[in-house]
């Protein structure tokens, strides 16, 4: 029985050739779609993997940035939670095993016997001896190391106080310790533990918690908890049990009598107590009286003077009942100074500014009163336990973080050190105390209470309710669950590789359409006689749909199979050849069959939309007409010809203009040579057109040849070469002009305006700065024309182009901005803030709670997805939230991945972060500095980098995208060359008479053939020709600071490729259209 | 002898295979002039197209002036065609863009030519001046007659001086008046070129014309 289904098997069998290359189209197009997918797929999946390892099984982490809590905290509250903790002491450090070997950014983790469980499979090395460690396969690799080798590893100690603290002293920061590597951990030993959200493998070692801790003063201290839930632990319950077991230890406070009175006093182990704390206490109903006492340099009265004293300012509700001029001595100072009420008395002491530099300043007060040393006055808990003074002996025992000046200290102050400590000599009102010694770490050392009868026990447990370590930022936080959504949120491969195979994806589909209204033109008799046996059209375009449904499903299933594979090459791609752009390798493909499926359907529907728009436009068009009877009409042209030549003429000339048109800005300059490629790209497409049309008019035989009779055909046919040369030129231009626009980010790079700020190295150190380097005088003189601006640090997410995962909270700089002023370009900033430079938008204030930021303006649109104005949101150094504010960004700059922000609201917001640990400097004599430097800064374990570098690294991962759509989009072009030879074989199709006729007067089949190739080749070499040239034009500024030969063979590598190929498979279908015989041909049998 | 054809026979494959022509046998002089009749599908035009090397014979063989064309290789057909001998087809098949003098010169283009562009330019105008076209050479196809078109696709086939045209139901698309003007022209051009004409034909007044008659009735060809 003869079924439809037999017509359709009959007719794809029988039209097999062409059928081939509809398929091969659909596959093609599914192909590419698929492949993204699953690119995009396995680059989440790999990041995935990754944020796996370097976490192990821990699902929530308590980081406290700003102070140590008790490592036994672990165990009290996975008691309560039903899980597993482990805490860890978490340190930065430098590696050194000789002078030459040594490796910086050392993340050293002290780790408990818990850390175990947080592997997934395989066991944690047993280090057998307290020194020795475990470090990364990264580390083992940078340095060359081996199990047995001995090291040295060197770590910051004293993380108790804050380095910065006024008057602790700064000295003995760090310790070295004696180590041997005793195993070298691979990832699935959690040889990449991190917990910041980024794919960059860290130099982790990790060592023995409690020898680590000993040798830097942390006894029985930790900074890090990470847990593994048992069951279906929740963030609450853990964040609960923390409150439930925290002490105000872990909170850096205690809670202590005062001798000889019922009062309480809370002081912290940072001396100054967080203005949290401070504000929750004092507007609690607990009646607390503040405590500011202070180290002065010198209480002078008159012509005589004491040295170095604690002065005590404290709030009312005592018997001094001081004004904030007034002054009160003890009888020991008073008999000293010679001082009498009504005396003037002056004070003077040491601020430390930003740059951790001390400045003197003095103040006078009228001393009201001479108190005896009785009393509260008698007080030694009022002096503060500032490192370098609190354990003193003898006033020789002193090392504070001021000069101190030995000559000036007399045996009575040594008597009086040895009997009284560092009770106060003098007290003043607590707001003049706050407004001379306040400092971002707080405004009081202590806070007094009365207790009201309750035991020290009971007050412990009222203040442990007032102070909730969530709102002091103590808190654990779903690290797994984050990880996941940043690995999620981040860059979307499929969607990124759908754009770069765009071209792909277009041609695959042109050709697709071009091969079915071919196999439908050749099949033209057959509609006739279909139509002649009663079909209607649309049914018969219905049969036509359905052959091309099934060529597209067909094509799709095999395009699955070919995504895969295409895959395969992406992953494979992104891991070796164009790492550059994602800055790992350790890929693996993730297949998910509902991805394949929504590959498929989307691919197949695409396919099938390009088929039914051809037939649809086929069936509306009717039978096509013969070349033979038709000749474009020349009348129109004939009228308006001066008119097109004038038009020409002009846009010639505007090109020219807009390339001529000097333009200083970079930004300006590249849009100029953009405007003018594409007006040339038109002008050449236009000029073609009047061309085609002129050789017509022109039908005078002056020269007839074959070269004429080859023009005249070109002409004749002039829409749709125009057509392919538009689309030849068009497509060239894009994909060189785009994936030759590689940016070199060291143009100009000396200058100021450039990305580098006109600053030659970029530094960062594993430990803190504290002071300003340009301003030791140590420096300044070996250093002379030495520029360096320095920043702060609060460590956070990478925002620049090289993190794959979501950023979510970047790293944050801290900068006075003095050092950058006329410094970078601004590609944006908000207005109606500040004015000037766009740096002083930094300064202008916004409120508490309000800061604004800078940022590259690439890491706000790209990285966060933000524009000016948006808001960052992050948590204080208080547990309070803070809103950055993006108000201006910087074009392509060494900045990426940071939120830079001013230093006085850096050290307001995040205090307990000490020091600078980024660096610009700017030198007239790099190479020389560059390796002073590192030896000036060893002891921080700096990393120095060129800032021509560093814009390198990052301008490295839009060039190699660029250079994956090159290669991409020159893959296309090669496949729409490919339709070139379907477009040709319609031509053939529809002139085979012509064709017949030709041969029939004598004209050899060779002559013929070169005769429609000649023409076909014409059109090929213009589309490109134009094309190159615009492209050429639009990469002109590149051209001119990059390998113009290297560039130059892309262009010609692209060019030709496309030209040979146009050119083979042209001649394909002249040979496929050659096989008919002549005879049937002008028989039309 | 100019033409000679002895048991031509050809046969079109196909499931049930067709036989076009059988033992053929046929004798054409210089200068001479004859005509082809019969049924549609009888084999006429395949007869010409075996004559004129656009197709190939199964058995039997065709002498151009004592040479077996089919022993021609491919160049050495298609110099046959160009030099040798013209066609003229029912449709004029001429290129919409080029002049009617174009058209012409048309087949020149195809192999070196002996004379000189000039020359071959002046024959071209000589010729379409003969057959009332020289105020039309300039013109395109389009915009002239079908009968100033095929009197054009004649000029095309005289060109290069062949010895024998094959005319191919040549007035078969014409009106009444354009196809005895055509008939006239034929006739003419034979005697006054010299050149010798097969014409498969459906006209009456054609064949009346013409001493040499032949039919073609399924496949064998008979005089009449």
């Amino acid at each position: 029985m003869f079924r439809f289904s037999r017509y359709l098997v009959n007719s794809l069998k029988y039209y097999w050739r062409t059928n081939l290359g509809v398929l091969a189209g659909a596959a093609i197009a599914t192909a590419v779609l698929v492949g993204a997918l699953i690119s995009g797929d396995s680059v989440k999946f790999s990041l995935l993997e990754l944020s796996m390892k370097r976490l192990g099984t821990t699902e929530y982490a308590l980081e406290s940035d700003h102070h140590l809590f008790r490592a036994t905290l672990a165990e009290e509250i996975a008691e309560l939670s039903d899980s597993d903790i482990s805490s860890l002491l978490h340190v930065s450090g430098t590696l050194q095993q000789s002078s030459t070997n040594r490796l910086s950014h050392i993340q050293v983790y002290g780790i408990d016997e818990q850390f175990q469980k947080f592997l997934k499979a395989e066991d944690f090395p047993d280090l057998r001896e307290s020194n020795h460690v475990a470090v990364s396969q990264r580390v083992a690799e940078l340095m060359g190391l081996d199990i047995g080798d001995d090291m040295i590893l060197k770590v910051e100690k004293n993380l108790v106080i804050p380095l910065e603290t006024p008057v602790a002293t700064k000295d003995d920061r760090t310790v070295s310790i004696y180590i041997e590597i005793g195993a070298i951990l691979s990832d699935e030993q959690l040889g990449r533990f991190s917990l910041l959200s980024n794919q960059f493998v860290p130099n982790n070692l990790f060592i023995k918690q409690e020898y680590l801790a000993g040798k830097i003063e942390a006894q029985n201290l930790a900074n890090i908890l990470i847990c593994k839930s048992w069951s279906e632990t929740s963030l609450e319950k853990l964040n609960s049990a923390l409150t439930q077991t925290v002490k105000l230890q872990d909170l850096a406070l205690e809670l202590r009598k005062v001798p000889d009175t019922q009062q309480y006093e809370v002081i912290s182990s940072n001396v100054f107590i967080n203005e949290s704390v401070r504000s929750s206490l004092v507007e609690s109903s607990m009646q607390t009286q503040e405590v500011l006492s202070y180290f002065v340099n010198e209480i002078t009265s008159g012509s005589k003077s004491v040295p170095y004293s604690f002065v005590t300012g404290i709030s009312s509700g005592n018997e001094l009942n001081l004004n904030d001029q007034e002054i009160v001595l003890n009888d020991w100072a008073a008999g000293e100074l010679g001082a009498v009420p009504g005396d003037s008395v002056h004070l003077k002491y040491y601020i430390q500014n930003p740059g951790n530099k001390l400045i003197e300043k003095s103040r006078s007060f009228l001393l009201k009163a001479v108190v005896p040393i009785s009393g509260f006055a008698a007080d030694r808990s009022l002096m503060p336990n500032f490192p370098g003074l609190g354990d003193a002996e003898t006033c020789g025992e002193w090392n504070p973080g001021i000069p101190i000046d030995l000559d000036k200290i007399q045996t009575r102050d040594e008597d009086y050190w040895e009997t009284y400590r560092g009770t106060p000599k003098a007290f003043v009102s607590l707001l003049a105390a706050q407004d001379m010694w306040a400092n971002k770490f707080g405004r009081t050392t202590g806070l007094r209470m009365s207790g009201n009868g309750l035991t020290h026990k009971e007050l412990n447990e009222k203040l442990l309710e007032l102070l909730a370590p969530q709102k002091l930022g103590l808190k654990f936080e779903p690290v797994l669950q984050t990880a996941i959504a940043a690995t999620q949120g981040g860059l979307d491969f499929g969607q990124l590789f759908i754009g770069l195979s765009f071209f792909i994806i277009v041609a695959a589909n042109l050709l697709t359409g071009l091969l079915f209204v071919f196999n439908a033109e050749q099949r033209r008799s057959e509609t006739g006689q279909l139509l002649a046996l009663g079909y209607l059209p649309k049914q018969i375009r219905k049969l036509r749909l359905w052959e091309g449904l099934t060529l597209a499903v067909a094509g799709g299933l095999i395009g699955v199979f070919l995504g895969v594979q295409y895959s395969r090459f992406i992953i494979f791609g992104l891991g070796t050849f164009w790492r550059d752009a994602v800055g790992f390798s350790d890929f693996q493909i993730h297949l998910q069959p509902l991805r394949l499926v929504i590959g498929l359907v989307v691919g197949v529907a695409v396919s099938f939309i390009s088929i039914f728009l051809v037939v649809r436009k086929q069936t509306a068009r009717g039978a096509g007409k013969s070349r033979l009877s038709s000749l474009p009409k020349l009348k129109k042209w004939d009228r308006f010809r001066k008119y097109h030549l004038v038009m020409l003429v002009v846009f010639i000339m505007a090109a020219s203009g807009i390339l001529l048109k000097h333009q200083p800005d970079q930004a300006q300059a590249v849009a100029k040579y953009y405007s003018a490629a594409s007006l040339m790209l038109i002008t050449g497409i236009y000029a073609c057109y009047v061309g085609m049309r002129e050789i017509l008019y022109l039908n005078r035989l002056k020269r007839f040849n074959t070269v004429n009779l080859v023009l005249r055909n070109w002409s004749r046919r002039a829409g749709r070469n125009l057509t392919t040369i538009s689309l030849l030129a068009v497509g060239v231009f894009i994909v060189i002009s785009v994936g030759l626009n590689h940016q070199d980010p060291t143009l100009n790079s000396a200058k100021a305006s450039s990305g580098t700020g006109g600053f030659e190295l970029f530094v960062e150190t594993t430990m803190p700065i504290l002071d300003e380097l340009t301003t030791l005088p140590a420096f300044a003189e070996k250093y002379p024309n030495v520029e360096i601006v320095q920043f702060r640090k609060k460590v956070g997410d990478d925002g620049s182009c090289l993190n794959l995962n979501m950023v979510q909270q970047p790293q944050i700089l801290g900068v006075v901005t003095d050092g950058l002023e006329n410094r970078f370009t601004f590609s944006k900033t908000i207005s109606g803030f500040g004015d000037g430079s766009g740096w002083d938008l930094l300064n202008f204030d916004w409120g508490p709670g309000v800061v604004p930021a800078i940022a590259d303006m690439s890491v706000i649109q790209w990285g966060l997805g933000l524009g000016l104005g948006d808001t960052l949101y992050y948590v204080d150094d208080r547990g309070v939230d803070l809103k950055l504010v993006v108000v201006g960004g910087i074009a392509n700059s060494v900045f990426q991945g940071n939120m830079i922000i001013a230093e006085h609201n850096f050290s307001r917001y995040f205090p307990s972060t000490d020091g600078t640990q980024v660096l610009l400097v700017d030198t007239p004599n790099l190479e020389v500095d560059r390796i002073a430097l590192e030896r000036e800064l060893t002891d921080y374990g700096p990393e120095i980098q060129r800032c021509g570098e560093r814009l390198i690294a990052f301008s490295a991962v839009e060039n190699t995208y660029l250079s994956i759509f090159l290669m991409l989009g020159g893959f296309g072009l090669l496949i729409g060359t490919v339709g070139l030879g379907v477009v040709l074989l319609r031509n053939i199709l529809e002139d085979r008479q012509e064709i017949a006729v030709l041969q029939a007067m004598g004209f050899k089949p060779g002559s013929v053939f070169k005769l429609i190739l000649s023409e076909q080749i014409l059109t090929l070499i213009i589309g490109l020709l134009i094309g190159a040239i615009a492209a050429i034009i639009s990469i002109l500024p590149v051209l001119s600071h990059s390998d113009p030969s290297e560039m130059m063979r892309l262009l010609i590598l692209v060019v030709a490729g496309m030209l040979v190929n146009g050119i083979f498979w042209s001649a394909m279908a002249i040979r496929f259209a050659f096989k008919e015989e002549i005879a049937e041909t002008l028989n039309g049998e | 002898m100019l033409l000679k054809l002895e048991n031509v026979s050809k046969t079109y494959s196909a499931e049930v295979p067709v036989s076009v022509l059988s033992d053929v046998c046929m004798e054409l002089t210089a200068q001479g002039i004859a005509a082809i009749v019969g049924p549609s599908g009888s084999g006429k035009s395949t007869l010409l197209n075996t004559i004129g090397a656009l197709t190939g014979v199964d058995a039997g063989t065709i002498q151009f002036k004592e040479n077996d064309i089919s022993l021609l290789n491919p160049e050495q057909m298609a110099q046959y065609r160009n030099q040798d001998i013209g066609f003229v087809f029912q449709q004029h098949f001429l290129l919409p863009q080029m002049s009617l003098l174009e058209n012409a010169l048309m087949p020149t283009l195809a192999f070196h030519q002996k004379v000189n562009a000039d020359e071959l330019r002046q024959r071209a105008i000589k010729l379409l001046d003969r057959v009332g076209l020289i105020k039309r050479q300039d013109h395109r196809p389009g915009q002239c007659s079908g009968g100033e078109c095929q009197r054009a696709a004649v000029v095309r086939a005289l060109i290069n001086s062949p010895e024998l045209i094959l005319a191919d139901e040549p007035t078969g698309s014409l009106d009444q008046a354009s196809a005895e003007n055509l008939t006239e022209l034929l006739l003419e051009l034979n005697q006054e070129e010299g050149v010798a004409f097969i014409i498969v034909t459906h006209s009456s007044d054609l064949v009346k014309k013409i001493d040499d008659k032949y039919s073609l009735v399924n496949g064998s060809l008979g005089r009449i």
